[in-house]
């Protein structure tokens, strides 16, 4: 017979559940390495698929065997868009682009009255916020 | 071999309506129930597809309050869908299921949506941030991405890979704003030139105002019944002879390589093992133009153009009424208006009538097979279907 799942098991630091938790790469952690200049993804180590956002498992082949990895900061645009007609907190006339950052590829901000094109190299220069989120914000090199 | 079968069909013209979402479905729905001349107690389960009514008229429970109306009797099996712009076909989908499998014997599957700032009392700016809704809310809507926007992503990636031009996109909205023209259900009955829609202001780029198609309000059921059951209904019965249901991964940035649009290959693929056919085969498509480039994107990755073609293709009439492969003879979403939970079962009542030969100015001759096209929100859920005429 299988032992009874006690409160005193899930409290415990120790456990192997609560220990994959603390170890997920969570929204919380992914906006605070934004904060700090960086942006944080998961490689998989299955697959060695690598994306740039958090997620409990890989987005790639479903392995949950996905680890935390540091991006480069600097990347180039693989597409972009300029948008005039947005919710209004948002504003208009801002660009938002898909920048490959090493083997992930990220959608971010493109820093306000700046224009980038497809292949053009940009770097973080730190978080956009909306509706208390924050998202990557590049400039052009 | 048919899946299902469509014996009945109705909708609304599209455009601007004020009326209760239940009294703007009914004029969609018992206009279906007539056309399969069957009684309501024959309906044995109904599937309704909406997708805003909790954030621009709070409804959200509306499948009960709408069959009730329609005067569906209390032993039908009711239930709402949701699946962004591809609603409808969702809804669908489990119909088709439903009489394939025995569950139930008759089917009535429609959407209804009020999109339009009449309509729901909203403005443009917050209707376009309900419509983000359907994008991921921390990866997706806080850099800034809208429904526009996510397409435009992907179509600028398309004409740097490809060489497609904006005069291309254009003639994508003049082409279907030409068959429109022939639809008095659509929302716009008057034709566009070029100039017209590359004069039109940027919403995102590369899309201008007429790249894109119109918020709208309206209504379309369709009744469907198992295959062998569908002679006994006495009406001219139309085929679903495939349906597939793919996803994309969200956010978009994990998406594989834009405008590859994975996930309508995937579902294309599956529909033509299921129907038996390729994409040579298709006499006509009802496809998801959304945008402009949406229709270029799906034109390949249906397989009906090979990739970087589309763009060439329409601006030499290939996808236009009289061409090799007519696209979206209803007007589409571009001209026809896109009252998003209404718009999958849309696309069946085009095709089915377009199969029986009851399209007037805009059908296409000798119709025998055809595909439906219905993509979800930020290319994230595709849903494609093959309908074929009976011999």
């Amino acid at each position: 017979m299988s032992k009874e799942f006690t409160r005193e098991d899930v409290n415990d630091e120790q456990s192997t559940e609560a220990l994959a938790e603390m170890d997920r790469l969570t929204h919380e952690k992914w906006e605070a390495a934004l904060e700090d200049g960086s942006l944080v993804g998961l490689e998989c180590e299955e697959c060695e698929y690598v994306t740039a956002t958090p997620n409990a498992a890989c987005v790639h082949c479903g392995d949950r065997s996905v680890s935390p990895v540091r991006l480069p900061k600097q990347g180039s645009v693989y597409s972009k868009t300029t948008i005039e007609v947005a919710p209004e907190a948002q504003g208009s006339g801002y660009q938002i682009a898909l920048v490959d950052v090493g083997d992930a590829r990220v959608l971010g901000r493109i820093t306000d009255g700046e224009r980038v094109d497809i292949d053009d190299e940009v770097e973080l220069s730190g978080p956009y916020e909306y509706d208390d989120d924050l998202a990557p914000l590049f400039e052009p090199i | 071999m048919a899946r299902a079968s469509v014996v009945g069909t109705g909708m609304t013209d599209f455009g601007v309506y004020t009326k209760p979402i239940a009294e703007l479905f009914a004029d969609a729905a018992l206009p279906a129930i007539d056309d399969a001349g069957i009684a309501n107690d024959e309906i044995d389960a109904f599937y309704f597809g909406n997708v805003l009514g909790g954030a621009t008229t709070n409804e959200t429970h509306l499948a009960p309050q709408v069959a009730s109306y329609i005067g569906l009797t209390p032993e039908t099996s009711v239930q709402r869908y949701e699946d962004a712009c591809a609603t409808g076909s969702l809804a669908l989908k489990h119909g088709v299921r439903a009489v394939e499998t025995g569950d139930h014997d008759v089917v009535l599957v429609g959407g209804a949506e009020q999109c339009t700032p009449k309509g729901t009392g909203i403005e443009t700016s917050e209707m376009t941030r309900i419509f983000g809704s359907g994008a991921h809310k921390q990866y997706e809507q806080a850099p800034g991405m809208t429904t526009a926007s996510v397409f435009a992503l992907h179509t600028q990636r398309h004409m740097h890979e490809y060489g497609t031009t904006e005069k291309h996109l254009a003639e994508v909205a003049v082409k279907n704003h030409y068959h429109g023209s022939m639809n008095s259900r659509a929302q716009f009955s008057e034709e566009k030139t070029v100039e017209e829609v590359l004069d039109s202001p940027i919403i995102a780029s590369p899309f201008r105002l007429l790249d894109c198609c119109p918020f709208s309000d309206g209504a379309s059921a369709v009744v469907i019944v198992s295959e062998d059951a569908a002679e006994s209904y006495g009406v001219d019965p139309i085929d679903i002879t495939g349906i597939s249901h793919q996803a994309n991964p969200v956010p978009v940035a994990d998406q594989p390589n834009p405008p590859s649009t994975d996930m309508v290959r995937r579902a294309a693929q599956n529909v033509y093992e299921q129907a038996d056919i390729g994409p040579n085969d298709v006499d006509v498509a009802e496809i998801h133009d959304c945008f402009t480039g949406a229709e270029i994107l799906a034109l390949e990755a249906l397989g009906l153009f090979e990739d970087g073609q589309a763009g060439p293709a329409t601006t030499e009439g290939r996808t236009r009424l009289d061409g090799e492969m007519p696209i979206n003879p209803s007007g589409g979403l571009k001209a026809k208006g896109h009252p998003i939970g209404a718009t999958g079962t849309a696309q069946i009542v085009e095709l089915t009538e377009q199969l029986k030969g009851e399209s007037g100015d805009r059908q296409v001759e000798d119709a025998k097979q055809a595909i439906a096209h219905n993509v979800g929100g930020m290319t994230a859920t595709a849903v494609v279907t093959a309908m074929e005429a009976r011999a």
